[in-house]
């Protein structure tokens, strides 16, 4: 079994009996952990599928580290409670999400008349990818007992996010349509 | 007249995405932001189906269902549900809850539309009564299915061998549910029966095995049957159980030729996980079966798996080893492997795999 045991955690970034550096809280009764790098993975598979299926729209990452700062942005965030969770967030521009928001409602983003259906949107967009990369956690650490909060979308110009949790983060920009859109999770304590 | 569609979703965006798939379909559309709001629009409108997302405020995707089911004018309503998320535990909950199906976000329009269609197609069927004969000398099992299916098909029992056959030529029955601990000569009857009638192909063979006994449940998986129900078992367990059987023309377990193959289920039968896992737990003794029946060929099909983790793969590999002792072999499909584990099992060579049924079919050739 000990190849096994080697493939899972060569795919946590791991060395085998050792908790991942920089990993989140040790969840299972075999230690599992998974690292910043496979939770990137994760959330680029999990964004990729609701892309791709429901906006028919391919997500490139950005390779070189976050974007520009995004002045007047469209924020979304959905918690996944319980040990070893955190806090999934989704950041654009209003742009962007006014275009992201027609393109999952096949019309245009002129014909989206409230702000309130492009949140709607978002939040929803944040929702499918929490609830993947949720799937995916719990087929990776069977005890997590991870459970899916509603989304919270918060609109504004040039605010700042300030994480209380110590739990560290990972950020995870990516192009869609040539725009960036950042997601960032943010680990609990 | 259109049937009527309702989705219950606190996502206006996904309301506005499901609805315009049920137009498309032709069906009418109602809509409810919650469990709450939902449950007032299904007793006013009495929707032929209702789409009930799984995480809402107000009244969640979980309460709003069991309130349904406490409703008499909305106990009946199939409901598909909802949800983000697909792990196993919260599939499992979900399908025990009573639901028709389920269906994972993001998804195309397409399979929405198929699963909408599916539901409505299977529960038109049922409102004309399918016939379903329980052959078992016990009437405690009996009262319990009929309980559960009364309300969608129509449950005849037969206690003897007799009767069973009596109840095939004059209801033909779609499924036939029979207590494997009656004498072998009773199956092996109906077999007949059923081959005679011209009724085999579309008619499904399920045994009632008790919870505890790996003997029972070895047997039936070597004897065609296409699916287990495994005693005690409540109503809605059967009821479950039995639609998702008679949806699906998956049989568990059977026996091509020389080989005995095994189906594990896929992620629309997840109610035949109980059944698989039981059977594997207890591989010692199914093991011993194999061998005592002179079966030295198994394949077990785990390409269209629903979930496959390390600790199968453990296992897995385990079974292989033991089988090999006992001058078994063993040959797992695994398809075009997905997962990072499967394809390590593939390449690793720690079990016989191949792609195709046809390929490892093809290696006991050898």
């Amino acid at each position: 079994l000990q190849d096994l045991a080697e493939v899972s955690a060569r795919r946590q970034g791991t060395e085998i009996g050792k908790p991942a550096r920089d990993s989140w809280t040790s969840i299972s009764e075999t230690e599992t952990t998974v690292s910043n790098e496979a939770i990137s993975k994760l959330i680029v598979e999990s964004s990729s599928l609701v892309f791709r299926t429901m906006l028919s729209e391919e997500i490139a990452v950005l390779k070189n580290g976050e974007p520009e700062k995004i002045h007047s942005c469209v924020l979304a965030m959905i918690s996944l409670s319980g040990p070893g969770g955190g806090t999934l967030s989704l950041r654009c521009s209003r742009e962007t999400a006014r275009e992201l928001a027609a393109k999952l409602l096949t019309t245009t983003p002129n014909e989206i008349k409230s702000d309130a259906d492009v949140c709607d949107a978002i939040g929803e967009v944040a929702n499918m990818t929490a609830g993947n990369l949720k799937t995916q956690l719990v087929a990776a650490m069977p005890n997590a007992n991870l459970q899916l909060s509603i989304p919270t979308v918060v609109t504004g110009d040039d605010y700042k996010v300030q994480h209380l949790s110590h739990g560290g983060h990972v950020t995870v920009p990516v192009n869609v349509k040539n725009a960036p859109v950042v997601f960032e999770f943010v680990f609990n304590n | 007249m259109a049937k009527k569609v309702l989705t219950v979703d606190d996502s206006k965006t996904m309301r506005s995405i499901v609805k315009k798939q049920i137009m498309t379909l032709g069906y009418d559309a109602l809509e409810a932001a919650d469990g709450a709001e939902g449950l007032q629009v299904a007793a006013a409108e009495k929707p032929d189906l209702i789409l009930l997302d799984v995480t809402m405020p107000v009244m969640d995707g979980r309460q709003a269902l069991i309130k349904l089911r406490q409703q008499p004018e909305t106990a009946k309503i199939p409901v598909i549900m909802v949800t983000a998320e697909a792990a196993k535990a919260t599939v499992v909950e979900i399908i025990k809850a009573g639901v028709s199906d389920y269906i994972v976000k993001p998804f195309s329009e397409a399979a929405l539309g198929e699963k909408i269609n599916k539901v409505l197609k299977a529960n038109s069927a049922a409102a004309e009564k399918i016939d379903v004969v329980v052959v078992d000398s016990n009437g405690n099992n009996f009262s319990i299915i009929q309980g559960a299916l009364q309300a969608e098909h129509a449950v005849h029992l037969a206690t003897t061998g007799e009767q069973a056959l009596d109840k095939i030529m004059t209801h033909r029955p779609r499924l036939i549910l029979i207590d494997i601990g009656m004498p072998d000569t009773i199956r092996l009857q109906v077999v007949d029966k059923l081959k005679t009638a011209d009724l085999l192909p579309r008619c499904k063979l399920v045994a009632l095995c008790n919870k505890n006994s790996i003997d029972e449940v070895g047997r039936a998986s070597q004897k065609g049957f296409t699916g287990v129900l495994l005693k005690p078992f409540q109503g809605e367990e059967a009821r479950t159980l039995i639609n998702n059987i008679l949806q699906t023309q998956t049989q568990f377990a059977c026996r091509k030729g020389d080989i005995f193959v095994l189906h594990y289920p896929t992620k629309d039968e997840v109610v035949l996980f109980s059944v698989f896992r039981q059977l594997l737990q207890g591989w010692q003794q199914w093991l011993g079966h194999l061998a005592a029946g002179g079966h030295t060929k198994v394949v077990i099909d785990i390409a269209q798996a629903a979930t496959i983790g390390i600790d199968d793969l453990r296992f897995f590999r385990e079974l292989a080893g033991k089988a090999s002792e006992l001058g078994i072999g063993i040959v797992f499909v695994v398809g075009e492997p997905k997962s990072f584990e499967l394809r390590h099992f593939w390449e690793s060579g720690v079990a016989r795999s191949t792609a195709t049924l046809e390929e490892a079919k093809k290696f006991f050739q050898q």
